[in-house]
């Protein structure tokens, strides 16, 4: 008997093809927007996640004045100097490295290629708290540092607009020019990639904190100080004693504001987790809308075959078929269609993500589940949406059916 | 399911009369619109009968073709069709009665749209689980016996109402049924059409001793059969016994 309902249910299938056409691309367009959706929003999750490991999830960040755009009036707060650096070292537990951080923006030239980036002037410290290791050549020798000579090491952005083919070792031993001064290449980072904010972290050089403080700033003020936190101590515990340990060194009196702030990446890096873990409940509730709709078109297509159906369904009764054998049809119609939706859906959908993935520069991601879950409520849909109008329409008496308009 | 009450009525074996209405009455509705569409028919058919069915809408012609036709039931009394009781089976055991002894012939055809004539015909031999070959040979042989053997790969749309007529023949006869219903079968006819009809009945109720019931309203059309009822109000009024057209020379 299923033999015979399975060679009626693909005859139906294939007298009707623009029907079974129609059925089959709501649930294609069900599970393919569904699926996705859902994978797009955690690959874009995932990428932004590592963004922000790569940023250093363990460094606090601290800058002279009271916080991005406030402290409006009043004098300048007394800058940061390199004086803060050994008694933060010193004095707090938890400290793996402190770097200071000295910026400038400025061209960097070599053999007629020019490149506009920004110029760090730093110490050895800074590869530590960044956790950022040299692919080519050395960092800076003590008596560079102290001395403050004209040695750079290049970030990949800066490397690879310089040197054609972005050979570390063709640069290592030339002189290039930065912001007029000339200097000797030493090092090259390795690559780091797009930063959690969108900014390039390879787009920089590097030089001896003392030399940018000589030759381009001409004082001694540091625009950060960034300090290495060990993974096994709490940020915000290091937070509070530097905090009190600024205010030490800075002479603040109780109850007069911090005229420093200190930022954690730790905490930006949390706020952004939250913030895509919301954009992922939104689009899977976007996809879940759009599932729901795609069922619903489902729904309409069986709805109206079935009524188109139903003489139909008065003839084979009349012929003799027993109900069972009608509604057996209807069922394997129903499920071969579904599933043959469902199938196309997940294809349509890989490859719509792969496309999509490398528009946005996303890893291609493949999450079961949710391809598991699409496919089976797309075709659960389907499966009932076929299968109770066609029970409805073989419970009538066939004379009915027949005369079913 | 079981199918012992079929095979006890045994093959060949074709009790007199074929069928028997006894006081068969058929109420629709309840309450204020209650109607009763038969008020206790009593009806024997013989085997191998041609009948007429006839009478002014609302008579009771086609409830009683229903219910001779095992589609409906009557809500009293006892119809016997080979010695059953059908009143007393079911909805899937009616459904393998019909499969088993009788074949439809409607007035509006209802062949199977998009579907080939073969196709259509073939339909009962699958409910049937004939295996393919068999099945495409016996539905061939039917088309044949309507003189359509050459269109067996036409759909509905692609034929003319006296053809698709003449497949939906094929269709009622192809499992070789005790009994073929025809409801209206010449209704949208032309009376040329229609002739052709009645001679293809009359020819298989002669050549294959299958039983034909028909309803119609012309009496042009119930000049071919050999016996006609007529229906008044919900009862038999008459039944009229006739020699058939062109029969004189053969009786």
């Amino acid at each position: 008997m299923l033999g015979t309902t399975l060679i009626l249910a693909l005859r139906s299938i294939r007298r009707h093809l623009l029907r079974s056409f129609l059925t089959t691309l709501g649930i294609i367009i069900g599970v393919a927007a569904v699926v996705t959706m859902v994978t797009l929003g955690k690959a874009t999750t995932a990428q932004v996640q590592k963004n922000i490991s790569s940023l250093g999830s363990n460094i606090l960040q601290i800058r002279p004045g009271q916080g991005f755009g406030r402290g409006g009036g009043g004098p300048p707060p007394p800058p940061l100097t390199d004086d803060y650096l050994r008694p933060i070292r010193q004095q707090i537990t938890g400290v793996t490295a402190v770097a200071p951080a000295v910026q400038r923006s400025g061209t960097a030239i070599y053999a007629g290629a020019n490149w506009s980036t920004s110029i760090y002037g730093t110490t050895n410290a800074y590869f530590t708290v960044q956790a950022w290791p040299l692919t080519a050549g050395r960092d800076f020798s003590p008596d560079e540092e102290q001395a403050g000579k004209a040695v750079c090491i290049l970030g990949n952005t800066v490397l690879k607009n310089l040197f054609p083919g972005g050979d570390p070792n063709a640069a290592i031993g030339q002189r290039i020019r930065v912001a007029d001064i000339s200097c000797n290449v030493i090092g090259a980072l390795s690559m780091r990639g797009q930063a959690g904010f969108g900014g390039d972290q390879d787009d920089v050089v590097l030089m001896p904190m003392k030399t940018v403080q000589r030759r381009l700033t001409g004082d001694d003020k540091l625009a950060a100080i960034l300090v290495g936190v060990d993974q096994a101590y709490d940020t915000t515990q290091v937070q509070a004693s530097l905090t009190s340990l600024l205010r030490q060194l800075r002479h603040l009196q109780p109850g007069q504001d911090d005229n420093f702030f200190i930022f954690d990446t730790k905490q930006i890096s949390d706020t952004l987790s939250s913030t895509t873990t919301l954009l992922t409940r939104i689009v899977t509730a976007v996809a879940g809308i759009s599932l729901v709709v795609g069922g619903i078109g489902i729904m309409n297509i069986m709805l109206v075959s079935v009524t188109e159906r139903t003489r139909e369904i008065g003839i084979r009764l009349a012929i003799g078929a027993v109900a069972s054998e009608v509604l057996t049809q209807f069922l394997v119609e129903a499920v071969a269609l579904s599933m043959l939706g469902g199938v196309i859906g997940l294809v349509v959908a890989q490859l719509a993500i792969g496309a999509l993935s490398a528009l946005g520069g996303l890893p291609f991601l493949f999450v079961p589940e949710i391809n598991l879950l699409a496919f089976g409520i797309s075709a659960l849909i389907g499966v009932v949406f076929g299968y109770f109008p066609a029970r409805r329409a073989a419970a009538l008496n066939p004379i009915d059916a027949l005369r079913h308009e | 399911m079981t199918k012992g009450w079929l095979e006890t009525t045994g093959e060949g074996h074709m009790p007199d009369p074929l069928i028997s209405l006894r006081n068969v009455t058929k109420t629709y509705g309840t309450g204020a619109t209650q109607f009763q569409a038969l008020k206790g028919v009593d009806l024997d058919i013989a085997a191998g009968d041609f009948v007429a069915v006839m009478g002014p809408s609302g008579s009771g012609k086609s409830t009683t073709m229903n219910i001779l036709g095992c589609l409906d039931v009557p809500s009293a009394g006892e119809f016997l069709f080979r010695g059953i009781h059908v009143e007393a089976l079911d909805r899937d055991q009616r459904a393998l009665l019909r499969r088993k002894y009788l074949g439809f012939v409607f007035q509006g055809f209802n062949l199977l749209s998009r579907t080939s004539a073969l196709e259509n015909v073939e339909l009962p031999l699958l409910y049937r689980g004939d295996e393919k070959k068999a099945r495409r040979a016996t539905a061939m042989a039917a088309l044949e016996k309507v003189g359509l053997d050459q269109w067996w790969d036409h759909t509905p749309a692609e034929l003319s109402g006296g053809q698709q007529q003449r497949v939906a023949i094929a269709r009622a006869i192809v499992t070789q049924p005790d009994v073929l219903l025809a409801d209206e079968p010449t209704g949208n006819l032309d009376s040329e059409r229609s002739v052709e009809i009645m001679e293809l009945l009359t020819d298989l109720n002669r050549a294959s001793g299958i039983t034909v019931l028909m309803v119609t309203h012309e009496p042009d059309m119930a000049a071919f059969a050999r016996t006609v009822v007529h229906f008044k109000d919900g009862l038999v009024e008459r039944i009229e016994n006739q020699h058939r057209q062109g029969e004189e020379v053969a009786l």
